[in-house]
């Protein structure tokens, strides 16, 4: 299993722990991940937003340093995985904006091919290396840990493999490396990420609700696929917390960390000391 | 104001329709199903619906001024649910397009700030630099943003998780030079 | 030898003179080989216009005629009547199809003129060298099968059966009643469902016309109008009809006493493996659950049932058999299904207790349900506020284009059973109020002033808000979007095509539409019959219809039918293939390639035959044929070829 690796701008920034997890769990999985040369950034909402020209121009460049690798491309970020996906939809379906990308990009000597492969950690986990090769590997079950599973909402939509409304595939990982699985009916309503910097109250309302259905639940981690959840979901609950008189207090992990504890793999290499509310209170007994 | 029966072609449909994600605006129904479905309909002066009926009876200035536009969270809920096919999302980017590229939006309007400084500095140097964001937002819109963002900057960098160097692409130049060619209109 | 051919262009009205330079078209005709005459006509169709037609036969003595119009399926029927009263074989005419193939596809005056000379040249130069064929007549069997025992085909039996000809009824179920039959009360006068469908039910059972066949499907079907060979299967029902006397001892003594899920409580309420499909049931027999049985399933029973009756019914060695039927015409009842509204989670069935489909509120507040009646929470008490919510899985792209009719109508009429039995709020989400039958309009008037709180807006979802079950829509009218908190939430699901419409499309050799639902001849004036001659359709399966339309397709079906028994004779179409037997070399290619099964292998003189009864003319066969061997009537090489070059030439 090999890959064109997009990690997105988060990865070598605020959510350096979801990379270190996603090397960590990989090279003990034997998935390789050859990082795009010279990627840049997906364009996220703030490109579409302003100029569409931009925002698929941004994420064409990237598809197209993937022209030569004969891999799929690989995507840890629920946002750039949208990006990508959906600007490799709209090339094939708008052939007049396809033909203005393909002439811009000729200029810096790129081109593009007709479909790209492009896929989110979680299928690749679930898909192409299948979870019974997961659960040979697991060393240290997560017995008792009560997860939710929380996928946000660009990870399955506008389109994706999993279902857009009642996504598994979070699920079906954590259930494999042991932990109990808690059902969630926010699994995919929005974070708000794209609106904790320009409206401020409606996201950490957004984020509340998630809040308040796993705490209710009895959550002991919240498990995310996505570095723009993690940081709305973790860095903003003493903000929610302060605006609704609450007292969240839930530690938010990538799955990948939740996958490396469970093959084994230290807690400094999987960023796990890294959160903004600690999660090695709960995560201690399994090392 | 009521709004005016209109005799000629109705020129801001044709131009909505236009844009990638417009095309399906005149299959909708009006059955409400976006914005039953949309977790921030509740703020929106007009919702969802509302503006796609609005777009159709040539409503420019109060469709591109609206505050709605810029509520939306690109969570695609409203999309997938559509009986008629509409990417509402799709739809809200295009109308955010159109209000900045014809001046309807206003020059502090946080939204619209917060989106041009991200793209300012994907363009500068191809990559999101966290920290750039952050000031270049603050100083266009409020300056006291900066101290509002100290403590969270503060608990991120003590646990490594703010680029001291932020990385950029190779060759910059080539890189600026592609984007100016492709861009639209809206980026200043 | 020279042919005297009158050509002729038809306006129909403005249909496809505004587009086609009809008199054109004509002047052109005029001048070609072999044309004695060419004229325009307003409406070619029209009394005067045929009467034109057969006032030249007779005095210019026309050998051929072509008739430039619409598309053959509507009219060759008519200028081939034509033709005989003029005194010449109906099949030395040819029609151009210059309405759907030029005027009608084509905006551009010039090219549909255009090509409608070079069709009309086309079926000139055909003309010639067409040849006069006769039709054949054979028998028709008086019996009629009618497949589904819901409301439609109920009433297509009974108006069969009481003009005194014999009727096979064959069920799939063990009780005939259909969807009908779970029924509560019906709009807009809310009468009881089983107060008026009983008595039909027993009507059934005493008619000695009908022959009712329940736990049956029909697995096979052949040969044509007037003439089928039906095979149908009979599951065992493991209870002799003859004995059994529908008492219920061996539902009550079953071990199994309320462990199975009723499918006709859908659901709500558990049964026994031996029972009675319900207190109604035509036949009134017990039936035992193969699936569930203990005996039939592990061969390990104390046989409660069997010791239970008196009369010995249960057997257990029943086995299936297979029925072979010969009838006259088909009606195809079998109904619909209804949407599984677990394919949006976003509605929250089969998440939250209190959501209901619509048919299971039906049983629900029937009286003899599950709930003897009562509107209940799965907690036992009464809810203060429902939510009533329109088209789940109708009018939406992602599940089902189509409007499904009758829900609106239901949805209204479940509004006014919860106001009528509960001191409670009802909220309905509808997109579009469509009440459009005979006094509907006027029941959702009444309805409204019961105080129903009517939502112009599609419920988006069901959720739940701190512990409290929610509805999440927007409320159009007003432009706001609103969370309305309630106890218990009815989704009316889509009417949507059988699970199986595609096998049995193929069993019967009926066509479907893009809905998926079986195609009728012609959506507004054949909406009864089907392209295949014989086999008529009633109810649901044809599109979803309430019990008035349903009822009135069952009759419309019944007329169809004995209008197929009461001409006695069938007409076959004389363009069949015929195989040349002193060029077949007996590969058999043909044989394999029939749709219709229509040729035989004929073993003594090694070579194929067709039976010219089945065979529809398709010319399947004859382009398959590598020796050349097989020819169409009326589609001879000669023919097609006259053709190919009179589009070709200038």
């Amino acid at each position: 299993m090999r890959y064109s690796y997009y990690p997105g701008c988060s990865l070598h920034g605020s959510a350096v722990d979801y990379q270190m997890s996603i090397q960590a769990c990989c090279n003990a999985l034997k998935i390789m991940l050859d990082e795009i040369d010279d990627w840049n950034c997906c364009g996220a909402t703030a490109a579409a937003s302003e100029d569409h020209r931009l925002a698929t121009l941004l994420a064409a460049r990237t598809l197209a340093k993937c022209s030569e690798a004969p891999y799929p491309i690989a995507v840890s970020c629920n946002a750039c995985y949208s990006r990508l996906n959906q600007v490799n939809a709209k090339m094939a379906r708008y052939p007049e904006i396809r033909e203005e990308v393909t002439a811009v990009l000729a200029e810096s000597g790129l081109m593009l091919v007709d479909d790209y492969r492009v896929k989110h950690l979680l299928e690749i986990f679930c898909e192409d290396m299948g979870l019974d090769r997961l659960k040979e590997q697991v060393s240290q079950p997560l017995i008792n840990l009560k997860v939710i599973p929380y996928y946000g909402c660009q990870m399955v939509r506008p389109r994706a493999y999993d279902h857009p409304e009642q996504p598994t595939s979070l699920d079906n990982i954590l259930t494999t490396i042991g932990a109990q699985v808690l059902p969630f009916h926010k699994k995919t309503k929005c974070c708000g990420a794209a609106l904790i910097s320009t409206n401020e109250p409606v996201a950490l309302k957004l984020v509340q609700k998630i809040l308040d259905e796993a705490s209710q639940r009895g959550a002991d981690v919240i498990a995310v696929s996505c570095p723009l959840c993690q940081m709305n979901l973790d860095a903003f609950q003493d903000k929610v917390n302060s605006l609704f008189g609450t007292a969240y207090k839930l530690p938010v992990v990538y799955f990948t960390q939740l996958v490396g504890l469970s093959l084994g793999i230290s807690v400094k290499k999987l960023g796990l000391d890294r959160g903004i509310v600690p999660a090695m209170p709960v995560l201690r007994t399994y090392l | 104001m009521a709004a005016t029966g209109q005799l000629k072609p109705n020129q801001f449909l044709l131009e909505v329709a236009g844009m990638p994600g417009g095309e399906r605006i005149t299959a909708c129904i009006q059955c409400g199903t976006c914005s039953g479905s949309c977790p921030t309909s509740y703020r929106m002066d007009y919702t969802p619906r509302k503006l796609l009926t609005m777009v159709r009876a040539g409503l420019k200035e109060r469709v591109l001024q609206s505050e709605a536009i810029w509520l939306c969270a690109s969570c695609y809920s409203c999309s997938v649910r559509c009986p008629r096919g509409v990417v509402i999302t799709d739809l809200m980017y295009a109308l955010k397009n159109l209000a900045i590229q014809q001046g309807f939006v206003p020059k502090k309007a946080v939204a619209y700030n917060f989106y041009s400084s991200f793209n300012r500095v994907v363009e500068d140097v191809g990559r999101l630099n966290e920290r750039r964001l952050i000031t270049r937002f603050a100083l266009k819109t409020d300056p006291a943003k900066l101290i509002k963002f100290a403590p969270l900057g503060l608990k991120l960098l003590v646990r490594g998780r703010l680029a001291v160097f932020p990385p950029s692409l190779k060759n910059k130049k080539e890189f600026k030079r592609m984007i100016a060619r492709g861009k639209g209109g809206g980026g200043k | 030898m020279q042919e005297k051919i009158g050509v002729y262009i038809c306006h129909c009205g403005s249909n496809i003179a505004a587009t086609v330079d009809v008199e054109r078209v004509a002047k052109e005709a005029g001048g070609w080989d072999q044309v004695a005459v060419a004229r325009d006509y307003k409406y070619m169709c029209s009394d005067p216009g045929q009467e034109l037609i057969k006032k030249d036969i007779r005095e210019l003595g026309l050998s051929r005629v072509v008739v430039a119009a619409c598309s053959p399926r509507m009219h060759e029927p008519t200028f081939r009547r034509a033709l005989e009263q003029a005194g010449i074989n109906g099949y030395l005419l040819e029609m151009a199809n210059i309405r759907e193939q030029c005027s009608w596809i084509s905006m551009d005056d010039h090219a549909s003129t255009a090509k409608a000379i070079s069709l009309t040249r086309a079926a000139v130069r055909r003309v010639v060298h067409h040849r006069p064929i006769h039709e054949r007549e054979v028998p028709v069997n008086n019996a009629t099968m009618v497949v589904g025992g819901g409301i439609s085909g109920i009433q297509a039996a009974l108006q069969i059966a009481q003009a005194g000809y014999p009727v096979y009824l064959i069920e799939r179920e063990p009780s005939i009643g259909g969807h009908m039959a779970k029924f509560d009360k019906t709009f807009p006068t809310m009468d009881c469902a089983a107060c008026i469908l009983t008595p039909k039910m027993v009507s059934v059972n005493q008619d000695p016309n009908i022959k009712l066949l329940t736990c049956s499907e029909v697995v096979h079907v052949d040969g044509y109008v007037g003439n089928f060979k039906v095979k149908v299967k009979k599951r065992p029902r493991y209870v002799e009809e003859h004995l059994c006397t529908g008492c219920g001892d061996c539902e009550s003594a079953c071990i199994l006493k309320g462990k199975i899920l009723s499918e006709f409580d859908m659901g709500l309420s558990k049964r026994s493996a031996a029972y009675i499909p319900f207190p109604q049931a035509v036949p009134l027999k017990a039936v035992i659950d193969a699936k569930n049985c203990l005996m039939l399933t592990k061969g390990k029973c104390s046989k409660a049932c069997a010791k239970a009756c008196q009369r010995e019914a249960i057997n257990f060695s029943q086995q299936e058999e297979v029925i072979d039927l010969e009838v006259g015409s088909i009606i195809l009842a079998t109904g619909y299904d209804l949407f599984d509204p677990t394919q949006g989670p976003q509605w929250g069935y089969g998440t939250y207790d209190n959501v209901l489909t619509g048919l299971q509120f039906e049983r629900m507040t029937n009286a003899s349900g599950p709930t003897q009646g009562k509107i209940l929470m799965k907690d036992g008490r009464e809810p203060r506020r429902v939510a009533i919510m329109h088209c789940i899985g109708s009018r939406d792209e992602n599940y089902h284009k189509h409007c499904s009719r009758v829900c609106c109508m239901s949805s209204v009429k479940f509004a006014h059973l919860v106001k009528e039995k509960l001191d409670a709020e009802v909220y309905e989400f509808y997109i579009d109020m469509r009440t459009f039958g005979k006094q509907y309009e006027e029941f959702y008037n009444r309805v409204q002033e019961e105080g129903v709180n009517f939502i112009r807006g599609k419920a988006a979802e069901v959720t739940e808000i701190d512990g409290q079950l929610t509805v999440r829509a927007e409320d159009t009218l007003l432009g706001a979007y609103r969370e309305i908190p309630v106890d218990m939430v009815i989704l009316n699901t889509a009417l949507v095509p059988r699970h199986d419409t595609d096998k049995v499309s193929q069993i019967f050799g009926v066509s479907r539409s893009a809905d998926g639902f079986f195609l009728e001849s012609h959506i507004k004036l054949d909406p009864v019959t089907t392209t295949t001659d014989g086999i008529h359709l009633a109810g649901c399966c044809q599109s979803p219809k309430d019990i008035p339309d349903s009822v009135a397709q069952g009759s419309a079906a019944a007329a169809q039918s004995l209008a197929v028994i009461a001409t006695g004779k069938v007409k076959i179409s004389p363009i069949t293939a015929s195989i040349d037997q002193e060029f077949c070399a007996g590969c058999k290619m043909c044989i394999g390639g029939c749709p219709f099964k229509a040729i035989t292998f004929n073993e003594d003189a090694k070579v194929s035959t067709v039976n010219q009864a089945v065979c529809k003319g398709c010319g399947t066969c004859g382009a398959i044929c590598p020796s050349g061997a097989i020819a169409i009537a009326h589609f001879s090489d000669q023919q097609i070829f006259a053709q190919i070059e009179g589009v070709c030439s200038q």
